[in-house]
């Protein structure tokens, strides 16, 4: 099966334009550039999280109420690893690489000391999560869908009363701050002004292009194929000799690795982490981007991304502004109503979400062990049982 | 003495769980849903009486006529019943017949949305629900010095009206003909609907009911904390539910066992966490694990025993 060319297609057309976007919006002035980054990299952080729940939830069918934990996980192992003994890390490349000046810096990026305890910090957030992830994916492989996402969302309040609670590790309610930047041209009296506002926005860009080559190799190889049975017709999958529970296990693992690497960025772009962050209205909005999306269709996905990243961070510093010119308070849980709206209507009107699987796409799971999807649970239709 | 006190404290709170967690297991009985909105049907339960209670007596009021106190809590957990039958008719009724992920999706859509449109009804600040002078207050049994065991018109009542809800289930569901028809229904609807059952009243009569004993224990929660927010409905709804799964989902006796579980072993984590010696910090265990109860022994029943206590079929609930 080759890669179907139209999504590639679509797929490199919007990681150029996302990053030619600080670009062209720098020619419509220093406020409206400072505002399309801050909106430009919250959608990436939901493009990513999308992107790495979409493995499990949208091609296997696993409900995972909890992504926020690994993401979380993602983040505090960087955030931990690099403040560690007075940014000891950071101090220890600093020791190896010349230090460079002027222009040489951005151009020789990869030799920032800053950068390379990024990267150091990145395989080690990855294995944790995924760890993070056998421990719970292993007991619950049998477990079905409702129980199961039932399972991943107590885990995650789990996982946030610990980093609340365990402050000797995590620094409790306070959360971790003064997490040094990306690069060490992005602060101090020497930075590079255009690169302090952007590097952590080119960094998104670089690790959604990461997670969307993942997926799509992922879903188009004998793997991804196996994901999809398991996801259109478990039964079916595993009469023609799919092994459902290594399936299920490595969607989760896979999501875990990607939900981790997203932590990163999120700590690249805040460079700080609270037990705040890993609020469960996190997870849903993962959610929501993936529903709204489609689930399992890659492009869907990352529409659905833009679209309510773009919605919740535009809400969030448009609101104040509507209610102060109408001079009525508009609630900022107005946003919340509204991703719950789309939750309930994209169900309802369009439960394959705004840009569903192409059926070529989908060719390939089920068709090719010649099975029908028509087998899935269904919600109390009579002629069924449960 | 302390253990006592713990423990009864924890059966005060456990009998208000089991009562939330009626709803989620008869529910999840009828139509195999996780109905995810149900803590935040409760949270409207209690704020709709506080609302009630506010415009009857006034804002400041400090007494409130306790008969007063019972018409309108009945009113707004009559209407809140009616809330519950309209949950099912707008967002799950259209669903029928489609995928179970889309009925559950649909589900925590609608708790997104009720706990935001209650910040935007009745903000985002903590609300108190006014009772009675002495409801609370006056101690009926006192045993011990003041901090010691005490029994107040509050507990009486909501153990009173606790057995009699169990009771008036019992009878409802095993003595009449309405009852035979939800079970059959929970067997199978089918069969049922091919009997003669109006599936439709079969499940908002469970919407209602479930509703109607949520938004009590709603009220119940509310004023056993002294105050609550929006936010009430996402950790009492997610406990109920654990209480629903450890007592055997769609059994009604087994919600209450649940609830009473885990509501002692609430109360006995609050009250000895901090003894238990932390093997890094000094000092014990921090009492915020609390919270965690509830989501620990849901995950354990439901990795460990998923039919529940006293679930009677294994295999197909989880």
């Amino acid at each position: 099966m080759t890669l179907p060319r139209k999504e590639t297609r679509f797929l490199l057309i919007a990681l150029v334009a996302l990053l030619l976007l600080p670009f062209a919006t720098m020619l419509l002035g220093d406020r409206a550039w400072l505002l399309s980054l801050s909106v430009g990299s919250y959608c990436l952080l939901y493009m990513i999280n999308a992107q790495a729940l979409n493995v499990q939830v949208g091609m296997t069918g696993l409900l995972n109420l909890g992504p926020i934990a690994f993401v979380g996980l993602g983040a505090y192992t960087g955030a931990l690893m690099l403040t560690a003994g007075d940014n000891a890390l950071i101090g220890f490349y600093a020791g190896f690489v010349p230090e460079l000046s002027g222009h040489l810096r951005w151009v020789l990026f990869f030799l920032d000391p800053n950068f390379l305890a990024y990267l150091t910090v990145i395989p080690v957030a990855i294995v944790l999560s995924m760890l993070l992830s056998l421990l719970l994916g292993l007991p619950t492989l049998k477990l079905s869908g409702d129980y199961f996402a039932i399972v991943t969302l107590g885990f995650a309040q789990i996982f946030y009363l610990v980093v609340k609670n365990e402050a000797w590790l995590t620094k409790g309610s306070a959360g971790v701050t003064d997490v040094p930047a990306l690069f060490s041209f992005c602060t101090g009296p020497n930075r590079i002004e255009f690169f302090s506002h952007t590097a952590h926005y080119f960094f998104g860009v670089a690790v959604l292009a990461v997670c969307l080559y993942v997926v799509v190799r992922l879903r188009d190889s004998y793997l991804g194929r196996g994901l999809l049975a398991v996801r259109d017709n478990e039964l079916a999958a595993q009469s023609n000799g799919v092994n459902v529970a290594k399936y299920r296990m490595l969607s989760f693992m896979v999501f875990s690795a990607l939900a981790a690497l997203g932590g990163v960025a999120m700590l690249a772009r805040a460079k700080f982490v609270s037990p705040n962050d890993l609020n469960f209205m996190e997870s849903i909005l993962f959610l929501c981007c993936v529903v709204l999306g489609g689930m399992g269709s890659v492009r869907g996905v990352l529409l659905g991304g833009i679209a309510l990243g773009a919605l919740g961070e535009v809400m969030r510093i448009g609101l104040p502004v509507v209610s102060e010119t109408i001079g009525y308070e508009i609630p900022a849980q107005v946003r919340y109503v509204l991703f719950g709206m789309i939750l309930i209507l994209v169900m309802r009107y369009r439960p394959n979400g705004i840009l569903p699987v192409a059926a070529e796409e989908h060719a390939g799971g089920l068709e090719k062990l010649g099975a029908h999807r028509d087998a899935e649970p269904t919600f109390f239709k009579l002629g069924t049982k449960g | 003495m302390l253990f006592l006190e713990y423990t009864l404290n924890g059966l005060n709170t456990g009998i208000l769980y089991g009562l939330i967690a009626i709803g989620y297991t008869m529910v999840y009985g009828i139509i195999q849903l996780i109905n995810f909105a149900h803590g935040e049907i409760c949270m409207l339960g209690a704020m709709v009486t506080a609302t009630f209670l506010g415009w009857a007596f006034g804002v400041d009021a400090i007494a409130i006529p306790a008969a007063g106190f019972v018409v309108f809590m009945t009113l707004a957990a009559l209407m809140d019943g009616g809330f519950g039958i309209l949950l099912d008719k707008i967002a799950y009724k259209p669903l029928r017949g489609s995928s179970r992920l889309s009925a559950l999706i649909t589900a925590i859509g609608m708790s997104l949305l009720l706990q935001n449109l209650a910040v935007m009804i009745w903000g985002a600040g903590a609300n108190t629900i006014k009772v009675p002078e002495g409801y609370t207050s006056t101690a009926i049994l006192q045993i011990g010095g003041r901090l010691g065991i005490r029994i107040t018109f509050f507990h009486i009542s909501i153990w009173l009206f606790t057995i009699a809800s169990m009771s008036g289930l019992y009878f409802l569901v095993q003595k009449t003909r309405f009852g035979m028809a939800m079970r059959a229904t929970a067997q199978n609807p089918t069969a049922a609907s091919l009997m003669g059952v109006r599936l439709d009243k079969v499940v908002a009569t469970t919407f209602f009911v479930g509703s109607f004993l949520g938004a009590i224990g709603g009220v119940a929660v509310a004023i056993n904390k002294g105050s609550f927010d929006y936010q009430i409905g996402l950790y009492i709804g997610l406990v109920a539910f654990a209480a629903a799964v450890l007592g055997g989902i769609g059994s009604i006796p087994g919600a209450m066992l649940g609830g009473i579980i885990i509501g002692v072993v609430e109360a006995w984590a609050a009250g000895y966490l901090s003894e238990i010696p932390h093997p890094l910090v000094e000092g014990g265990i921090s009492t915020g694990y609390k919270e965690a109860v509830g989501f620990t022994v849901l995950i354990l029943i439901i990795l460990l025993r998923p039919q529940g206590l006293l679930g009677s079929r294994g295999g197909d609930r989880a």
